[in-house]
Order: C-alpha cells, then structure tokens, then sequence
C-alpha cells in the first residue's frame, strides 16, 4: 500500500495555502503532519481523503488519484475522523459505529455474526464497548471521540486520518489513544495519518513527521531528523530543550519559552 | 433493516395498488348521473343592485323556458310594499343615512335634509355600482351621466369610463372600497363645485370606513355643502328593501315614487315571473355553487330569486357555505346553478371523471 | 455498563429491531383502522358493513357513488399526501440536520401557491384544460426547487447554509407576488385563492389521485432509498463522505425526491402545514434517529394521520368542509407541544 502526495498546491480565494507538498507513506507507521494553526495541515488533510481537489499536483493511494475513485471505493481504503464531532440526532453509540460497515456492506444490507465479532473488538479495544447502548449526545466529547475512532476502525481502512485526535481528550486518554494507534499499527500494519499542532504528541509517537510551515514542508523524516530545537525555533517562534528520554522510550521537548 | 420488511412493503404497495385498480370504477357521469338543468348566471348581479331582476329572468328561462312579455299592469296586491327612507319637509326631504360599521364614526349624520333647489340642481357622486345601477334604471344608460357625474371602480362595472368620456379623467374616482379623499376633493375642485350652482351628493354603501376623514377633508376644504348618504349594503335581505333605495335615489334627485321607472320596472319585472311562475309546477330542487365551491343558503338574495321560482334549496344552512359532495349527491338537486365567472370547466364543475 | 462479547452486542441491535418491527405493525395497524373509520365518516350515514361492500358496487346506488367516487378516492388522496408531506419532511431534517426543518423551508410551497393563484387568476396553463390549477402549481413547485439550488451554488458547491437562505428568500418573493396577485384579483377569484391557499381534500377525486400517485410514489422512493446515507449525513457531511456516502448525489435526489413528493401533494390539496414538521418528529421521538424505520413510519403514520385529520374535517361543521389547513394547524401545534413537554428524556443534538 502507498500513499503519494506529489506536489500538491491548493488556495482558498486568492491566497495559497498549500504551495506544493511532496511526500509518501506506506503502511506499518505513524506519520505526524505538524505544524501551527492555520499552517494548512488540515487543508492537505482534506486533499488527502479528497474532500476538497488540489489546484495542483495530486494524491495518489495504490496507483489511483483518489479524487478520481468513487467515494464508496475511496472509503474501503481510507477513513477519517473529524476534529470536532457535531452529532445532531441521538444515535445509540452501537448504531454509530455500525455505521462503519457502510462502504463495505451491501445496499440496505444488515451485519453479520462476524461483522458484528469485528466490531465488538474494536469497541473494546477502543473502550467504548460499556456504552453500547447509550445514546451518543450523553457522552462527554472524548467519549465521542472515541467512538468516531471505533467507527473509523470498523471500516477496516488501510489509511487511517486522525485531524487532532487528542483536542478534547483527558491526558489519561491520550496515552490510551496513542498506544491503541500504535498497536493498531504494529498488529495490522496500517498507516495513521496524525495531524496535530501538539509538538511532544508527534515527536513522541510518530515514526516520520511532516513539518509544514505556511503552506510548505519545512522538513520532513524521522522524529529525532525533525523535531530539532533550531526546526522547532524557525517554525513555532519557540526556545525547547530537545533529547532522548529513556523512561518514554520516545523524544522528550521542553518547552523553555519564546524565542 | 431487514430485507424482510422490504418485501412486506412491497407485498402491501401490490396488494394495495391492485385493490385501487379493482376499486376505481371505469367511468363515471359524475352530477349528470340524475340528469338536472343545469345552466350559468350572472352571480356577481345577485346583489343589492336593481339588475338583480336579470338573474332572476335568466334563472326563470333556464328552468321554465322563454320568459313570456313583460306584464304592464301590476294588480295592487301584488305589488311590493316597501318603506320610504325618505319623509317630506317644509322645505325638502330627510333622506335616511346608514352604516353599520362599529363604531360608528363620530361625524356620522344619519340624516341628510336637502332642499327642494338642492334636489333641483343635484349631481351625484356614486361609489357604489349598485346604487349606480339604480340610477340607471330610473334616467336609462345615455342620460344618467347627466347625473352621475362621477364615480368610484368596481370590479363589475365600467362606469367610471363612461363619465370619464363625458366629464374628463377626474371622475374616476379610484377604487370603490377604499375612498380616496384626494381623488374626492380634486374632482370637486376640478368641477368648481363652490360656485357652478350644483349641489353635489356623495352616495356610497355604509361599511366606507373613513366616512370621518372624508366628512372633515370636505369641511375643511370649503365643499361643506356636500352630502353624503349611506345606505346599508347589510340590511338589503328582501326584495322591498331594494325598491326603498330606488325610491331614495330617485329622490334625491327629484323624481316622485310615482313617476320612478326603476321601481315600476322592477315591480313589472318580479310580477311578470311571478304570475309565470304560478302556472307552473313548482317544488323542484335547486343547487347553486359559487366559484369558491360556496352556496348560497338561507337569509341569502339568491334564496329570495329561488322563493320566487318556487325552487326548493338543498343547501339548508345560514348564509354562505361550502356544502360536501356527499350531502349535494344525496339531495341530488334537480336545478343546478353555476356561475359565469368560474373558470373551471362544466366537467370539473359537475364532478364528471376520467 | 455492558460487559460479554459480540452476542452482547448482537441482543441489544435484536431488542431494538423488535421495537421498529412492533412500531411498523401498529403504525399499519393504525393506517387500517384509520381508513375504515373514515370511511363511515361524512354528512350521509353509511354502516361499516354497507360502506365496504359499496365498495365493490353493492347496495343502493346513491351510496355506492358516495363510496367509490368521494370517500375512497377521498381517503387514498391524503394518504398519499400525508405519507408524501411526511417523507419530505424527515429528508428535510436531515438534509438541514435540523429537528426544525420542513418542506415549507425550501419556499417550495410558496411557489406552488404562486402557480395556483396565475392559473386561477390569468387563466395560465389553460394548454392543460382541467387541471390548469394542479399543472401549474406542479411545475412551479417543482422550479422553485431549482431555482433555490442554483441561487445557492457557489464557487464551492452548495451548501446546506446557503441552501436555507436562498429558499427563505425565494419563499419571500413568491409569497409577495401571491399577495400582489389576491390584490389585483376580483372579488370571486380572491376567494378561490384564499379558500386554495387553505388546504383541503374536498376536490379530491380519482382524477386527483391519480394525477398525483406518480410523482408522489417516486419522491417518497428517492427519499426512501437514501435513508442510509440520512444516517450517515446526520454524523457531518465530511464524515459522511468518509465513510463512502456522495455528499452531492444524496443531496440531489433528496432535494429531488422531496420536490415531486412536495409538489405532487400541493397540486391536489392546496398547502397543508405542519405535517412535514410534527410527524417525523413524533416517530423520531418513538423509535429514535434511524432513518431507515423512520422512513417507513413517516410514510404509513403519515398517511393515517392525514386520513384521520381529513375525517374530522368534514364532521366537525357538517355539512360544511374545514379546510385542513386550519385543522392541522390548530390541532398539530398544541399536540407537538404537549409531546415535546412531557418527554423529558426527549433530546436532540449534542452540545
């Protein structure tokens, strides 16, 4: 499975937001697009799961420009789960993540004994299996969070496209969300997409990171290549103390103050 | 969802779409299924306007067949009786002014005195087709715009085109029911009403609503001679009251009961099928729909026309209403009336399908 | 908290399939019941046992005409606008995600009135005889839906946002243009206008019902089919997307389908209220968000709760028929109140 993103420039009205970005990706790891807010991360995410078309270049998954794929087909391979999850009818959170058997099912078809195994391993893996039944406007946003991601995972996708997946979430959550991600990863060998401005989140828990800075690649590769102190002054405006923390097992940043 | 529900759905739309098709008969002849009489009339005319009388000879000819020549020679007995609005005085009349608009507007003068010279050199203004109509009826179509020198649109009439090509634009005096002072005013000014000699009298029905600000705008503007005189639209429910406006009317502009060929053709005209009507066999029933499905029913000016025809309404309830299908179905009325104005087709109107 | 395995998982999605299931058979039963009922409804009395075997052309023959050529046809006119109000409703509270919508948002019947009130005023649509009226209230109806859709494109598509407006606005302007239209009318043709513009079966023969059944049946079939993508569309549109749903495509064929059922409905029954709003909101309240049962619960409630609302039409001032426009109003409004108030667990969207 690869994922190429060659060159791709988008602009909303007059000004360019994405001014040409090159990369690819291929399952079995964490890529991290990092960058500030309104650096255009979350544009290039929506021209990956073609939910908007780049002016320029293309994105490219198996040998198909996805904008060219049909969204049914597009969507057994990729799943994404938004930023903020506005739900505006009372979905059991069972119904809601059923939901994602939807682009591989049948028309008006109903799950099966182990479409429904599936689902309920996922719920449990995600934690969200105790509410099965509980309408999905009583739970807290993390909680939504989290059954936005179960649904993602029932999809089955080999892409999957987090957008800030850790903005509502307690830190104890975080850690458990990033840890699934990553056995999701290490068991299934898909490839996580992470947009995120969180800069400890990406170096710790990406194997490659995208730094972007308005609208172009600031710098792209391993974490310890990337998350640089100088990287990190140049892009965020910031003074950090960058090293390698055993107890983590990951990179450690320390945040000293504005640069 | 189980596909199990689906074909149920569907089972249920067959079974469901056959029985229609079983059901839905071929064909039907709809209202012609008892053969009535049907025929249309003039609807806007059964109004408290002296043309009323035409209706009431197309309905006769309708139902009975040609209408035989006019009756010259009205037996006293069975002439109409109606009250004057009008009483003598030493120096002229008092005509009856009425409004039944609540409340009753402050400067409302319920009666108008008019001297014998006024009655002499009198111009009307009408505003009202209806009370127009009356004048015709008395003075003929050429004359009475000697008279009637200006007046208000209604939606049935043209009149104020015929007064325009005598008198100039000014005496179109906008639309009936919404009395324009301005209009009012700049045609009295336009007429020189202070000094021509005339004596100029406003007649409209009584539910104007700004009887006040007219009353005051005339005073105010120096026309304090002019008059206006209301009748009530709403107390016109009976054959005589119709005959006291003609009567009125003619008045005010000087022509005695006696020699008022309104009301004589009127009385001529009702006698005339009456006496027709005698001779005949008379008890059939009768359906009249208006273009928004109404009908007549009791109290109404169009139960009168059918007393006179000796017709029986179906339609048994107070005033306008909109009867079922079923009851007119049931009742199957032998006399059906439509209206000239309705714009949908006879089929339509007479429920014919497919 | 639930604990165990998938079999968990699959008795809780079995226990509420039971309850869609139970909703759809009292809602049949509903539908049923309410077309005998209104059967023997009407100013001439007629047995139940009688009214059905008119049905088939036995009994006297006054009645069987009563029977075959205005009840039934009667009866079946507004199940199909009540099922068809109903459907387009749901697909409008979808589309909008907005418990509050209805057809009446996308200023579709305000065009429809448009159409009625040139057809009955300036005789337009005389090509189509009889129906002049119907045809007319149908192809504006209709074209206002396309006006509204292209008003709302922009460089970016439609949106939902834009979608609202431009038929507020197109709503405004035809309401407008039929004031100005009862303004310039005479006397006779204010009162068809007015008396159109109310809402009511009383014309509604087999003609009707048969010029309507098309394009009804195809709208509620469009928005009927869709209702996966309802379900999916209510998480977001870009969720939706993701997960394979063609945001542009189901948005089309329901606006489209919510159009031909609309327009369908206003052609023969003059503007009815409410349905579209109350009925879907009902049965949401019953069986929860699922478009896919709500489908089918809007269409067969919503069939019975107009035969029903049309049964006490024509008793309630026997002989005279209120027009159901009033009715639905005046009934629909106090009912969803009192519905709204006393099901407190009752809730709509998330924070």
């Amino acid at each position: 499975m690869l994922l190429e993103i060659n060159d791709v420039r988008f602009a909303y009205h007059s000004s360019d937001v994405l001014k040409g970005i090159t990369f690819s990706a291929s399952g079995g790891e964490v890529v991290g697009i990092l960058g500030k807010n309104g650096c255009g991360k979350t544009t290039l995410m929506k021209c990956i799961n073609a939910h908007l078309s780049p002016h320029g270049g293309c994105v490219v998954l198996d040998g198909d420009v996805v904008s060219t794929v049909s969204r049914k087909e597009l969507a057994k391979k990729m799943a994404m789960v938004a930023q903020s999850s506005s739900v505006s009818f009372s979905f059991t959170v069972l119904d809601a993540v059923l939901m994602g058997l939807y682009p591989n099912s049948e028309w008006m078809g109903s799950p099966s004994d182990s479409d429904m195994e599936r689902v309920s391993e996922a719920m449990k893996a995600t934690g969200v299996f105790g509410f099965a039944d509980r309408p999905v406007t009583e739970l807290s946003g993390g909680e939504r969070q989290r059954v936005m991601i179960t649904r993602a995972l029932v999809q089955d996708p080999k892409v999957l496209l987090l957008d800030e997946p850790t903005l509502h979430l307690d830190i104890n959550h975080q850690f458990g969300l990033m840890e699934l991600v990553r056995s999701l990863v290490a068991e299934k060998g898909i490839l996580v997409i992470l947009v995120t401005h969180e800069i400890g989140l990406a170096a710790r828990y990406c194997d490659r990171i995208l730094l972007v800075d308005d609208g172009e690649i600031a710098g792209s590769g391993t974490a310890e290549e990337v998350v640089t102190a100088e990287n990190l002054e140049r892009v965020f405006g910031i003074r950090t103390d960058v090293h390698y923390d055993e107890r983590i097992g990951g990179l450690a940043v320390t945040v000293i103050g504005k640069s | 969802m189980n596909p199990k529900f689906i074909a149920i759905g569907v089972a249920a739309i067959i079974v469901a779409a056959g029985a229609a098709v079983l059901l839905m008969p071929k064909e039907s002849k709809g209202w012609y299924s008892w053969d009535p009489t049907v025929g249309e009339v003039d609807y806007t005319m059964i109004s408290a306007t002296p043309k009323i009388m035409d209706v009431l000879e197309d309905m006769y000819s309708i139902v009975y067949g040609e209408l035989p020549s006019r009756e010259t020679e009205v037996p006293a007995s069975q002439l109409l009786e109606y009250e004057s609005l009008v009483t003598d005085t030493a120096t002229g009349i008092d005509v009856q002014s009425r409004s039944s608009i609540l409340p009753l507007p402050s400067t409302f003068e319920d009666t108008v005195s008019l001297t014998d010279s006024e009655i002499q050199n009198m111009k009307i203004i009408s505003y009202s087709s209806g009370l127009t109509d009356c004048f015709v009826s008395m003075l003929g179509e050429e004359q009475v715009w000697d008279t009637v020198v200006a007046a208000g649109n209604s939606t049935w009439t043209n009149y104020p085109d015929n007064d325009m090509e005598k008198w100039g634009e000014n005496s179109s005096l906008g639309p009936e029911y919404t009395i324009s002072t301005e209009y009012l005013l700049s045609y009295l000014d336009y007429a020189g009403a202070k000094t021509n000699g005339y004596h100029y009298c406003v007649v409209a029905w009584g539910y104007i609503k700004n009887y006040d600000d007219l009353h005051n705008s005339l005073a105010g503007a120096g026309f304090k001679d002019v008059d206006i005189i209301c009748i009530d639209y709403y107390e016109v429910d009976d054959f005589n009251y119709l005959l006291s406006i003609i009567d009125a009317m003619g008045r005010i502009i000087g022509i005695d009961p006696e020699d008022n060929e309104g009301i004589s053709d009127f009385q001529e005209r009702l006698y005339t099928v009456k006496k027709a009507v005698s001779g005949k066999e008379t008890g059939r029933t009768v359906y009249l729909e208006n273009p928004s499905k109404k009908s007549p029913g009791k109290g109404t000016l169009t139960e009168l026309c059918f007393d006179a025809l000796g017709l029986v309404n179906i339609n048994t309830e107070d005033g306008l209403v909109m009867l079922n299908d079923e009851s007119i179905v049931s009742d199957k009325p032998s006399v059906i009336f439509f209206s000239e104005g309705d714009t949908r087709t006879m089929d339509q109107k007479m429920r014919v399908t497919m | 908290m639930i604990e165990g395995g998938s079999e968990e998982l699959i008795r809780i999605r079995r226990r509420t399939l039971r309850r869609y299931a139970l909703a759809a058979l009292a809602a049949l039963l509903l539908l049923v019941a309410s077309f005998f009922v209104s059967l023997v409804t009407g100013p001439v009395g007629i047995s139940l046992y009688d009214a059905i075997m008119m049905m088939f052309g036995i009994g006297d023959e006054t009645q069987v005409y009563i029977i075959r050529e205005i009840r039934v046809p009667r009866i079946l006119c507004c199940a199909l606008v009540g099922a068809a109000l109903s459907i387009s409703g749901l697909a409008m509270q979808g589309l909008f995600r907005n418990p509050m919508a209805s057809p009446s948002v996308l200023g579709v019947s305000s065009g429809a009135a448009f159409g009625a009130s040139l057809a009955m005023a300036f005789g337009l649509g005389a090509a189509f005889g009889s129906f002049a009226v119907p045809a007319m209230a149908f192809i504006l109806c209709f074209g206002t839906t396309f006006l509204v859709y292209l008003l709302a494109r922009t460089g970016g598509g439609v949106s939902v946002t834009m979608l609202l407006l431009s038929g507020i606005a197109v709503g405004a302007f035809f309401n407008g243009m039929v004031s100005a239209i009862q303004y310039l009318a005479d006397g006779q043709t204010l009162q068809s206008i007015v008396y159109w513009l109310m809402g009511s079966f009383a014309s509604c023969g087999w003609d009707s019902f048969t010029l309507a059944l098309v394009p009804i049946l195809l709208g509620i079939a469009l928005i009927a089919l869709n209702s996966s993508e309802l379900n999916m569309l209510s998480l977001g549109e870009e969720q939706a997307e993701s997960l394979g749903v063609n945001v542009r495509l189901t948005r089309m064929l329901l606006l489209t389908g919510t159009s031909l059922a609309v327009a369908g409905s206003v052609s023969i029954s003059g503007i009815i209220g409410f349905v579209g709003l109350i009925i879907p909101h009902i049965f949401r309240m019953i069986v929860g968000p699922n478009h896919r049962i709500l489908s089918l619960l809007s269409v067969v409630g919503g069939a019975a709760f107009m035969i029903l609302m049309d049964a006490v039409a024509r008793s309630v001032i026997s002989p005279d028929d209120l027009p159901i426009g009033i009715l639905t109003a005046l009934l629909g409004a106090p009912f969803f109140i009192y519905v709204m108030r006393t099901r407190r667990s009752y809730r709509m969207g998330a924070e």
